[in-house]
């Protein structure tokens, strides 16, 4: 089920952000921020958005932090863990 | 003390603290960590005779060590921390930075996160107690701000004042020590005032709320693009006392919707040269806030030149300051003359502004080829050279129109080498390549070729009215 959340979170990334990423070129496991696929602070907050609609959950303040963003592939985790309840 | 605890007005503020996330200092712990960076330094025979180029970063290492130059007097040149080695100027003999610990014991050893690194050492006369801060854009020779700590108390004064700062305060910094906003405006005054401090690496949604929820602040300093993105990322309300925006215009309904959720804000007025020129207070009405970056600090004036003939109250900012920069210097140390923008004790902003009748300030826009992005200063030269590095490419020209995300929406236009077919795509990953996101356009268009105006310059006019 996170296999499949990981290649939307990674088109959504490569096709409705204003990065410069193919799909291949995403790595699941690394850092969103500077260190990995340099996510800046306006790119973030398009895809939180972009990820509340698309899987139709809501981020609670207390739940948008680096760590539930640190990979792609937690946040794929954490994103399963929302719909599911 | 010179720059810590001017202001207080709580004898407790001295158990006040500076966090950054991992690490915390109370002031009353500061004397003695000062004492311990004056062995280390003392060791390597690095005394105020020296020049300092200073790596500094959000940190309370980075705060501490900025601190002590300030208080002993050292001159020194103010840099962000690189991932690579940058180049240093000819008159700074050390290049200072620290480096993260783990340890919270640490802080009391210097000599673990404080790196000295030596420099070439250059005959150049040493002039005590400075200030340097490179300024933004390189179109140009380099331009190094020359400031002299006495008047730098002065800038500093006029925002405790102004923005109505008090010990009991809890200020969140998310915006850059190493710039004049993040240090004249809201570190120095912070400090000056024995405020708790937060310093915040980066402005990010994710990093920001946590640290808000742990650090409580009342108060924030930031730029409008952060501010936005506070108002796209977060749904609930939170009562801040004040929030101080600068380093670009405030866009749409921002003002409006933050204090719907936030409280009051300020904006603030400023640049590297002249450190805080107006700013709002908090007590000023809600109208004057929303709409002008408030009146201008005691002391300091300002005069619009080239009014535009439609509307004869706008024009070209010049600003006189008491408390503003000595002049530029070069990377060698040499003085800058620049008579056309420093006249007589008036510097020239390069901003577009209009000037009520009340003396609130609105600034328009900046009048040479660059705009805001991000709270950064981007010239359009600097973003057309970039591109024309690119094989194939023939020619490049920016133009602004409209907004985005960041600010100013920025076009470029490329004119490819004759016979050769470059895609937009491959243009724009050229930018992510090479230049700072930031500066990066928006759009680019690829064209056969740029309109001219009869003095054989390309028409930025034309090219505005007939693309974006």
């Amino acid at each position: 089920m996170s296999e499949n959340l990981i290649d939307q979170l990674k088109t959504i990334i490569a096709q409705e952000l204003d990065v410069n990423l193919k799909v291949e070129e995403i790595d699941e496991n690394a850092s969103l921020f500077e260190e990995g696929l340099g996510l800046d602070s306006v790119t973030l907050v398009e895809l939180i958005s972009l990820v509340e609609k698309q899987f139709n959950i809501q981020f609670s303040e207390s739940e948008l932090n680096p760590e539930s963003f640190s990979t792609l592939k937690v946040l794929a985790d954490f994103i399963s863990g929302k719909m599911a309840s | 003390m010179k720059f810590i605890n001017q202001f207080s007005n709580a004898t407790n503020s001295q158990s006040n603290v500076l966090m950054d996330g991992e690490h915390q200092c109370a002031y009353q712990d500061m004397p003695s960590i000062f004492d311990k960076i004056q062995n280390h330094l003392t060791k390597k025979n690095i005394s105020t005779k020296d020049c300092l180029a200073f790596e500094c970063e959000n940190s309370v290492p980075s705060a501490l060590v900025l601190l002590y130059l300030l208080e002993e007097g050292y001159s020194f040149l103010l840099l962000p921390k690189a991932p690579k080695e940058q180049s240093i100027p000819k008159f700074c003999q050390y290049r200072i930075r620290t480096e993260r610990i783990n340890d919270k014991t640490a802080l009391m050893n210097p000599e673990q996160f404080l790196h000295i690194f030596k420099e070439g050492i250059n005959e150049i006369t040493h002039v005590a107690q400075k200030l340097y801060m490179r300024t933004s854009g390189s179109t140009g020779t380099p331009k190094i701000a020359v400031h002299s700590h006495k008047k730098l108390q002065g800038n500093v004064l006029n925002c405790v004042q102004r923005l109505r700062l008090n010990s009991d305060d809890r200020v969140a910094i998310p915006v850059p020590l190493f710039h004049m906003y993040g240090l004249g405006a809201a570190f120095l005054p912070g400090v000056a005032v024995q405020a708790s401090i937060d310093l915040q690496k980066g402005a990010n949604l994710l990093r920001y709320l946590p640290r808000e929820r742990e650090f409580n602040p009342n108060v924030a300093f930031m730029t409008p693009v952060f501010a936005e993105t506070l108002l796209k990322g977060r749904k609930s309300e939170r009562a801040y006392r004040l929030t101080v925006v600068a380093g670009d215009r405030l866009r749409g309904d921002t003002f409006t919707k933050y204090e719907s959720l936030f409280g009051n804000m300020v904006q603030l007025y400023g640049s590297t040269e002249m450190g805080a020129m107006t700013a709002a207070s908090p007590n000023d009405q809600i109208g004057k806030r929303a709409k002008t970056v408030g009146e201008p600090m005691p002391g300091v004036q300002m005069r619009l030149e080239k009014r535009q003939s439609a509307n004869g109250d706008i024009g070209e900012l010049w600003c006189q300051h008491p408390y503003g920069f000595e002049g530029y210097v070069d990377e060698n140390g040499k003085a800058i003359n620049l008579t056309q923008d420093n006249r007589d004790g008036w510097f020239r902003t390069k901003d577009m502004a209009k000037i009520g009748p009340d003396g609130h300030l609105e600034v328009l826009g900046r009048c040479d080829h660059s705009v805001n992005r991000d709270g950064l200063l981007v010239f359009f030269a600097d973003v057309e050279k970039s591109i024309e590095c690119l094989e194939g490419i023939e020619s490049a020209v920016v133009i602004s129109k409209g907004e985005s995300q960041r600010g100013k929406r920025m076009i470029a236009y490329c004119v490819p080498v004759k016979g050769v077919n470059i895609a937009e795509a491959d243009i724009r990953a050229f930018c992510f390549d090479n230049l700072p996101k930031h500066a990066i356009p928006d759009k680019i268009i690829v064209v056969n070729s740029l309109p001219l105006l009869p003095n054989s310059k390309v028409d930025r006019q034309k090219l505005i009215e007939q693309h974006g």
